[in-house]
């Protein structure tokens, strides 16, 4: 038996490896997608007031600190006890989906275009965003205009793109000024275009990857994310909804909250990450998927007339509920247009300048817990703290964890494909990092790591020695 | 002397972007953006625009795609606390994978392979002396800020004049 090593794994973001076990045939055994940074935030912020804790939240991610901030303020929400003003809640939202925008654009454009527009077999040295550049231009331009799309309105809510304030326990800072709005709302003519431009592009590339679609993560499996009580999307609020891969509803519209009495949290040796399950299923049967594609299968639709459109062609070309990991892609570039939507829509509401935007309290209880959708996912901050406010411990249940089971069995599925002996082409060593990343992981997010993600893969033998190691 | 800017008129740096990088909460760190913005007022007067940023992203490209010329100011390790430098951005490794963070000339590199454009650009360099958790530069710096600041205001200027 021997064992490929793949680190770092590239183009994702934060710290990994990938260990494929083979037998002494060379067929593969096991695989791993292993974890290997760590970062501590649940363990940083005791002690520190919750006034602090949105912020100190954001500071876990430079890519998606909006959902932190949400999440961290909900949770704050529940401390303090308010019931936070509704124009709050929207102007929150606006800047989750904001978020979601740039998110996205970040996985699709700068991280995952390149082997769609090369092939996963296409030229190592273009493969990446300089390749996107150069040969498809207007599809790099779109990229980066769809992320300055999104950033853009989170320095126009919260002062800066990087690292906002303004989302605060109780509800946000400062009213939209109608300067703000005009001009988020005059750019969203040529945000919704460039997004839907890439959607016919991918659209029209897609069936150039029916083997990768049939390979990557494609099994049945649970899937979670937020509803709307009228069952379309939510984003920053909503109910939780669990479906198995025939649409069962496992957990219909329950309260996010109490998610210790439906999610268990297990840890294994191999990895930093852990490794959430659907407790009422068990370990390691209570698999679940979140993120774009999970949000697509269990919402009945999305809320926007384009974006529900295009959610109707989906489902017509994929099914109902697509179990392929690779339509993570359609799915988040579906996302980007609704997103769009969404923002015009409610930036357009006539009470969206009112004042009214923040409830003031003081500590009114002990815990609170906060759950909003975060670009990759269901995003939980649960928080204790003492009667001063001062937190005394914080669980963070991030989205990129609820993906780890799939996200390693992806790896093994990609593994079992396509490897078979000790000579692993670089395509091979693509297509698995590829299947990790049409998850678009944060593992700076989820170990609570700072970095890039590079990735190495290593083959080992039936005796748990090193036999090969490729590293980017 | 610029045609459509002439020396005087309130719109005569019109088309420079200055850039302030840096993280206000490890100290010295925060020089470029403390600079940006005790120069926003002053040369946003006369047409610049001024931003400051936590770090470099790629969609600035878009921004520079725009401007004729640009001034990126940052704080430096490999100077004295509180020294200028004024040099060309640095030679670039590509822009293959920049995703949240880039340098200023991998950032030049995707404009102009984007936009085929590239405006003038300088990078002005502070040396720090403080880089540890907090809030407030260290007096070198601040010392650093006060020439850095008579220093672009000249640059921005020349740069215009000759773009």
């Amino acid at each position: 038996m021997s064992e490929i090593i793949i680190e770092p794994v590239t183009r994702i973001e934060g710290h990994s490896k990938i260990t494929v076990q083979l037998d002494d045939a060379g067929e593969v055994i096991d695989a791993h997608f292993h974890v290997t940074q760590f970062r501590g935030f649940e363990r940083i912020c005791i002690g520190r007031p919750i006034w602090e804790m949105p912020s100190l939240m954001a500071r876990i991610c430079g890519i998606c600190p909006v959902s932190h901030l949400i999440a961290s303020a909900k949770a704050c929400d529940e401390i303090l006890g308010v019931e936070i003003p509704p124009l709050a809640r929207r102007l929150r939202r606006v800047m989750n989906l904001a978020q979601i925008v740039q998110s996205h654009a970040l996985n699709f454009f700068h991280l995952s275009s390149a082997d769609l527009l090369f092939g996963f077999d296409g030229d190592p040295s273009k493969r990446s965003f300089a390749g996107v550049a150069e040969a498809a231009p207007e599809l790099a331009r779109d990229g980066v205009a769809l992320r300055r799309f999104g950033q853009q309105i989170i320095e126009r809510l919260g002062g800066k793109r990087i690292h906002p304030a303004w989302v605060v326990p109780g509800g946000v800072s400062s009213p939209l000024e109608a300067a703000q709005r005009d001009a988020i709302l005059a750019e969203v003519p040529d945000a919704r275009a460039r997004a839907r431009r890439t959607l016919s592009w991918y659209k029209a590339h897609l069936a150039g990857f029916a083997e990768e679609a049939d390979q990557f993560g494609n099994f049945p499996s649970l899937f979670m994310g937020l509803v709307h009580e009228s069952g379309r999307a939510a984003y920053s609020d909503g109910l939780l909804k669990v479906v198995d891969a025939n649409g069962w509803v496992l957990a219909d519209y329950v309260d996010p909250k109490p998610y210790w009495e439906y999610l268990g949290e297990q840890v294994e040796p191999w990895s930093y990450l852990k490794s959430p399950y659907f407790k009422p299923l068990g370990y390691p049967e209570g698999l679940y998927r979140v993120g774009p594609l999970a949000r697509l299968n269990v919402i009945d639709r999305l809320g926007t007339p384009s974006a529900d459109a295009e959610l109707t062609e989906y489902r017509e070309r994929l099914g109902r509920y697509p179990q392929s990991s690779f339509h993570y892609h359609w799915a988040r570039l579906i996302e980007i247009v609704h997103c769009i939507d969404a923002i015009e829509h409610i930036l357009s509401e006539p009470d969206i300048l009112d004042h009214h935007v923040r409830a003031q309290a003081r500590v009114n209880r002990n815990e609170g817990v906060g759950v909003a959708e975060a670009p990759r996912g269901t995003l939980i901050h649960h928080y204790r703290v003492d009667d001063h406010g001062l937190v005394e411990s914080a669980n963070l249940v991030i989205a990129t964890g609820h993906n780890n089971l799939a996200m390693n069995a992806a790896v093994k599925q990609v593994a079992r494909h396509y490897i078979h002996g000790r000579d692993v082409a670089e395509g091979v060593l693509n297509r698995m990092e590829a299947a990790i990343r049409c998850f678009d992981p944060c593992l700076s997010c989820s170990t609570h790591a700072l970095g890039q993600m590079p990735l190495v893969i290593e083959l080992r033998a039936p005796d748990g020695a090193v036999i090969g190691e490729v590293a980017r | 002397m610029n045609a459509s800017a002439p020396v005087g008129s309130r719109d005569r740096l019109a088309g420079l972007v200055v850039v302030g990088i840096g993280n206000e909460l490890r100290r010295d760190d925060g020089i470029g953006v403390c600079i940006a913005r005790a120069l926003a007022g002053s040369l946003g007067a006369l047409g610049a625009r001024v931003v400051s940023l936590h770090q470099l992203v790629p969609e600035l490209a878009v921004d520079l795609a725009d401007a004729r010329a640009v001034i990126f100011v940052d704080a430096a390790v490999d100077l004295g606390p509180g020294a200028v430098r004024v040099v060309a951005p640095a030679p670039g490794v590509g822009f293959g994978q920049a995703t949240h963070r880039a340098e200023p000339e991998v950032l030049l590199e995707l404009c102009a392979a984007l936009y085929r454009k590239r405006p003038a650009a300088m990078v002005v360099s502070i040396g720090a002396a403080d880089l540890g958790a907090g809030c407030g530069l260290s007096a070198a710096a601040r010392r650093g800020c006060d020439r850095a600041g008579e220093v672009i205001r000249a640059l921005a200027e020349v740069m215009v004049l000759d773009a």
